[in-house]
């Protein structure tokens, strides 16, 4: 998986949670809590439903790196990476 | 005294990647179960209590501090701040006469909320409360508290208005 389809995922798992977004226009480094207003159940959901559709255990100390749509890129491309490599 | 269940003590990490333990409550938590209730707004303890107090008179520390771990369970998330445990929220249940159902309770110190750690704490009662072998959770929730309405709706908990008494609602699930 490269990191187009990786971010192509997370926004479509965004857009389950937050189907008011619009994700045409969005900044990659902006912290996503604030700007589409997911409260930190919304926030558990996403990374419930990451977990499914990539197969990949996010662990609770890692969700610190999960906080703007490039670092969850980076965190899933490494993390992809790692698997594949294991 | 019951035995402390220990396995039940699971450390957590938060989105800002602070560290918290969610434990069984034990008796000698009971002055930082009061110094919890104190420092809740007026708003947050009455939405747990729905009742005016500023702190528990002390029969109702004892019974919040010295749950049975069977038919009543209490679980506290706590932070070390300056070398002490401090509490930041709480949630518990009491099992209900038919011995399957429970009734949860839940509060959150109002500068936690929002940080994942409320919904930490009700995953880790209901799974409890499931393998213990009880079968749906309900509570009382105020029916102005719209913010703990969208946490029970995102927890599964189905809503339910009573036409006799509008101040409250349940919020029921499956467990």
């Amino acid at each position: 998986m490269n990191r187009e389809q990786i971010r192509d995922a997370v926004l479509e798992t965004l857009g389950r949670i937050a189907p008011e977004t619009d994700f045409e226009s969005i900044d990659d480094d902006a912290v996503l809590r604030r700007l589409i207003d997911l409260d930190s159940m919304d926030w558990l959901n996403v990374i419930a439903r990451l977990h499914e559709r990539l197969g990949l255990d996010i662990p609770e100390r890692d969700y610190r790196r999960l906080g703007t749509l490039a670092g969850i890129i980076d965190y899933l491309a490494e993390r992809l990476r790692g698997q594949s490599a294991g | 005294m019951a035995d402390y269940p220990e396995a039940l003590v699971h450390n957590h990490y938060l989105f800002d990647g602070s560290q918290v333990t969610i434990r069984p409550i034990r008796p000698d938590d009971a002055a930082m179960e009061q110094d919890f209730v104190r420092h809740l707004s007026k708003e947050s303890r009455y939405a747990r209590f729905m009742a005016t107090l500023k702190e528990l008179p002390p029969a109702k520390l004892r019974y919040l501090t010295e749950p049975d771990y069977d038919r009543h369970m209490a679980l506290v998330a706590t932070v070390v701040r300056d070398g002490h445990e401090v509490e930041v929220g709480v949630v518990r249940y009491v099992v209900g006469p038919d011995g399957r159902g429970c009734e949860f309770a839940i509060a959150v110190d109002d500068a936690w909320q929002g940080t994942g750690v409320a919904g930490l704490m009700m995953f880790e009662l209901m799974v409890i409360a499931r393998e213990r072998g009880l079968t749906t959770m309900e509570g009382s929730v105020l029916a102005v508290n719209v913010k703990m309405l969208k946490f029970a709706r995102q927890l599964g908990f189905s809503v339910h208005h009573d036409p006799d008494d509008r101040e409250t609602v349940r919020v029921v699930r499956a467990l």
